[in-house]
């Protein structure tokens, strides 16, 4: 399997000083993923867990005080290896959109509001395409939605006269417009009506089926992720605590966080009440030492107090950061 | 239909509430403070030596009440007022008796107009513009450079600013006349040397207004810059890697600009107190030295005629920006 | 004062707090001047600063330095007037038509919009030099009060707006407190830094209108203030023949003025706007 992106113990915090105080947020902490061609990847967890953070770092969006603390972010694109943070803005520039692009979280402002839709077309497309006409952008745009199976008139639009679901949408359609190798969506469906979800999330299975490209899928909603990735990593406080293909973690959890994930999902014809995990997810600026989750963890012995369990292999394609495993 | 309902409808309204407002304020005024202007005429024709007997006294006082639309009951009075406002009739000045006030407003005001209008609408411009790029790439020397220059500039009493620039720019170093609108004696022809005297004799007073007027937009362009660079629309517009110079003027200034455009409608309003300062300092023949003279010989008529006028200017135009800005903001113009 | 130990490590508002304190110095020391403001040549005239003198003497034989302990006196005492009724206003209209909203809400922001867009400067200058030799300066500082107040009660207004919409709102009608004593006891903790920061602006505003009012010559010259020293100085031509101190002392306390309160208000603003705070710390 060809790698598109990976992570090597990537940290990520946000330094904050609070009159004179310091204070660190370890948002993403010690992140090892590698993201495969060809797949829809998914990364899932409560919020507030560092799951938009490592999005961000993987994109290379951060604003202070949010900062790469340590790691790399590697890009796999034609035959070459490209390590994110050490290019310079102009090559980043250059991979973004033709290599990897994004789909915003609620498309509510994500669009500029004085122009029309087809204006925002065009200038993603003249800022990484050159020698074009401005009717030949438009001509591009139009010829786009309409292989996705949207409306062309939508670009004499303004983002307020167009729909949440429309939008989102309009978002997708930007995120694929150079037919990039990676597309990282965040929580795309969270601010949708449950009919307007469906819809999008078929309109980004349709576009990886076609294009057969890479998408990373972020979102807190089990459901969502069940239906649409290949493969998922549960992110809890900071880091990633188990990673298996769908399937196999749905059918068999190892570790106790992502069974209470999994269980708190409704089922047809079962009534019985859902468990969640008892307590409340830590605050990143104060952890508890040793495995995170321990506070909330029925099984937790006395290691788990003292020691961070690291992401391990215990079967083929199935990682979990867990003592539990250890001691079966 | 709509819009025409919704939106214009009630500023027209409001317009003309406004100045029916502004005009009664200018009527009562006069009327609710303690000084009696006709009563300081006579005290003053006395003063300069002119003997009048009790019949004649009192003809006069007549005669000057009618001057002043001070005759008959209050209500009489209120309704001639605005009779001879919609005929552009404001009485006689005093301090250039006969001349009817709206002759001496017609002279100045072209000037004034001239003068101001270009100033505020460039320094609008520039300081949107600079306020704008500064405040998007904050990190750039030249931006912080005029930041500090603003800090300095912008809470100067404009008064001292104009003395300062007419003591260096005309006194040590004489490049710029001294005062007035054009050169003594010359006679105003459509030439290219007009033109240039012209120019030249407005150059200090705007200079003046230019520097006070663009780095009070400067800085609040910048404020609201320091907002929109985070919204959402601009942080995807730079995770999508578009130029920074196309998201700095489309993305950040186009939306930036939008509440600086009622800024600018509401700046229209002190025009003519920014008028006065500047007219006086630099001797220039406008609506600000025709107040100022009006407020040292006590011509009530001029005062009132000057206030009333600009009460109207300063509405329509305000008018006009505010039915402009939906070309502006698509949000306002469909919805 | 734990916030004001905080706002102190901040450059910009020590600056402007060591001026203002200092200028509040002098005005108490006018209290024990060996002077009356009022008349003229008790001093010998035009002499530049020196030890018995030391910002100089004036052309109608007065002290500069005790001048301007009196005139930085009566402008602050009359900016305050100013700055405290028009903050009342503001408050009140503010909230009454944040809170009651609908037709209220309506008619007061239409009076504070006509406030705004009518030429209010001529409209002064039409009383004062109508009200000439009347207008002393606590008559100056209620009528500044009376005008300046439009658009600080449209932003106290929206922030009502704002605060309406939180629960605690809900939570003391629901638990029977009275609507007034709500709008006081639970909106002023939230509207009292704003309150603060217009209250500078509208300060810094009365002092230069007083100066303006001054130099057009339609208050009361006797009284010392920043804008009267400087007019005798204009008028006795002081520029031209060179008393320097006479006609720089208002200037440059004026300016030192207005920048220290230029300064305190973008400090205490940027205080106040936690998003401007986190930049700075981004920044650093």
């Amino acid at each position: 399997m060809q790698m598109v992106i990976s992570t090597r113990e990537l940290k990520s915090y946000y330094v904050l000083d609070v009159f004179g105080k310091g204070k660190v947020i370890k948002a993403v902490d010690d992140v090892n993923i590698d993201v495969r061609e060809n797949e829809i990847y998914g990364i899932a967890g409560e919020s507030g867990c560092g799951k938009s953070t490592l999005l961000k770092a993987i994109f290379g969006i951060m604003d202070p005080p949010l900062r790469l603390t340590a790691g790399k972010v590697l890009y796999f694109h034609k035959e070459q290896v490209y390590d994110l943070y050490s290019l310079n803005s102009e090559a980043r520039r250059n991979l973004r959109w033709k290599f990897i692009s994004y789909v915003p979280q609620g498309s509510m402002n994500v669009l500029n509001p004085v122009v029309k839709i087809k204006e925002t077309f065009k200038d993603f497309l003249d800022s990484h395409l050159k020698g074009k006409t401005k009717s030949q952008y438009y001509e591009m745009a139009k010829e786009h939605l309409a292989s996705l199976g949207l409306p062309p008139k939508i670009l004499e639009a303004y983002p307020h006269q167009l729909s949440g679901g429309m939008r989102q949408r309009v978002t997708i359609a930007l995120a694929t417009l150079l037919n990039p190798k990676i597309i990282i969506a965040d929580e795309p469906t969270t601010a949708l009506d449950v009919v307007t979800q469906r819809g999008v999330i078929q309109l980004l299975r349709d576009i990886q089926s076609t294009l057969m490209n890479t998408i990373v899928l972020v979102t807190h909603d089990m459901g969502v992720q069940a239906t649409m990735s290949t493969r998922i990593a549960v992110m809890y406080a900071g880091r990633i605590i188990e990673e298996a293909p769908t399937k196999k973690l749905f059918q068999d959890p190892k570790h106790p966080y992502t069974g209470y994930l999994i269980h708190s999902l409704p089922k047809f014809g079962d009534k019985s009440r859902r468990d969640s995990a008892p307590g409340s997810p830590p605050s990143l600026a104060a952890l508890p030492l040793g495995c995170a989750f321990h506070p909330r963890c029925p099984y937790a012995f006395e290691r788990c107090k003292s020691q961070t369990p690291t992401l391990k292999s215990y079967e083929p394609d199935h990682k979990v950061a867990c003592w539990l495993m250890e001691e079966r | 239909m709509n819009f025409v309902k919704r939106y214009l409808l009630p500023r027209l309204i409001i317009y003309f509430l406004v100045i029916f407002i502004g005009i009664t304020t200018v009527f009562i005024i006069p009327r609710l403070l303690p000084t009696d202007p006709v009563l300081q005429t006579i005290t003053r024709l006395r003063a300069q030596g002119a003997y009048m007997d009790p019949e004649s006294t009192q003809r006069t006082i007549e005669t000057l009440q009618e001057l002043f639309g001070l005759k008959g009951s209050l209500s009489d009075q209120y309704l001639r007022f605005w009779q001879r406002l919609f005929k552009g009739d404001f009485g006689p000045s005093f301090f250039q008796f006969p001349t009817p006030v709206i002759t001496l407003i017609k002279q100045s005001l072209p000037w004034t107009a001239a003068l101001l209008l270009t100033t505020t609408l460039v320094s609008w411009f520039l300081g949107n513009i600079l306020g704008g790029f500064a405040g998007y790439f904050s990190n750039q020397r030249w931006g912080r450079f005029l930041d500090y220059f603003a800090m300095v500039i912008r809470p100067m009493p404009y008064y001292i600013l104009a003395l300062g620039l007419l003591i260096l720019l005309a006194y040590i170093f004489p490049i710029f006349p001294l005062g007035g609108g054009y050169t003594i004696g010359m006679r105003l022809t459509w030439s290219l040397n007009t033109l240039l005297t012209l120019l030249r004799h407005a150059f200090l007073p705007a200079l003046s207004l230019l520097l006070i007027g663009t780095f009070v937009w400067f800085q609040a362009m910048k404020l609201v810059v320091q907002s929109v660079k985070n919204d959402d629309f601009v942080k995807y517009a730079e995770a999508g890697g578009i130029r920074l110079n196309k998201i700095a003027t489309k993305y950040v200034i186009k939306n930036a600009m939008l509440p600086q455009i009622t800024g600018l409608a509401l700046s229209l309003g002190q025009i003519f107190s920014g008028a006065l300062i500047t007219e006086i300092v630099f001797s220039y023949p406008g609506l600000g030295t025709l107040l100022y003279n009006a407020i040292f010989t006590g011509d009530y008529n001029l005062l009132m005629g000057i206030t009333a006028i600009s009460i109207l200017v300063v509405t329509t135009s305000i008018l006009v920006i505010d039915l402009l800005y939906p070309l502006f903001d698509p949000r306002v113009r469909y919805k | 004062m734990k916030v004001l130990k905080d706002l102190l490590r901040d450059g910009k508002f020590a600056f402007g707090f060591f001026v203002l304190i200092f200028l509040i110095f002098l005005a108490i020391l006018s209290f024990f001047s060996p002077y009356d403001p009022y008349r003229w040549n008790l001093v010998p005239r035009d002499m530049p600063p020196s030890l018995s003198h030391i910002l100089g003497t004036t052309s109608r034989g007065q002290d500069v330095f005790w001048e301007l302990c009196f005139a930085v006196r009566n402008s602050l005492i009359m900016s305050l007037i100013a700055g405290v009724l028009s903050r009342i206003i503001a408050i009140l209209v503010g909230m009454i038509a944040g809170y009651k909203g609908g037709m209220a809400d309506r008619f007061l922001m239409f009076v504070s919009d006509s406030f705004l867009v009518l030429p209010l400067f001529l409209i002064i200058v039409l009383i004062g030099s109508m009200a000439k030799a009347r207008l002393n300066l606590v008559s100056l500082g209620l009528l500044l009060g009376v005008f300046g107040w439009a658009w600080d009660a449209r932003v106290i207004r929206s922030q009502v707006l704002s605060l309406r919409e939180r629960d605690f709102t809900y939570t003391s009608l629901l638990s029977g407190s009275r609507t007034m004593s709500l709008i006081f006891k639970e909106y002023m903790p939230f509207l009292t830094p704003l309150v603060f920061a217009t209250f500078i602006g509208n300060v810094s505003w009365a002092i230069g209108m007083e100066i303006t009012l001054a130099i057009l010559n339609v208050l009361r010259i006797e009284t010392p203030s920043l804008g009267t020293m400087l007019q005798w100085a204009l008028n006795y031509q002081a520029l031209l023949l060179g008393y320097w101190w006479w006609i720089g002392t208002p200037v440059v306390t004026s300016i030192m003025l207005f920048i220290a309160l230029y300064l305190l208000s973008i400090s205490v603003s940027e205080y106040l706007d936690p998003r401007m705070r986190v930049q700075r710390i981004g920044k650093a």
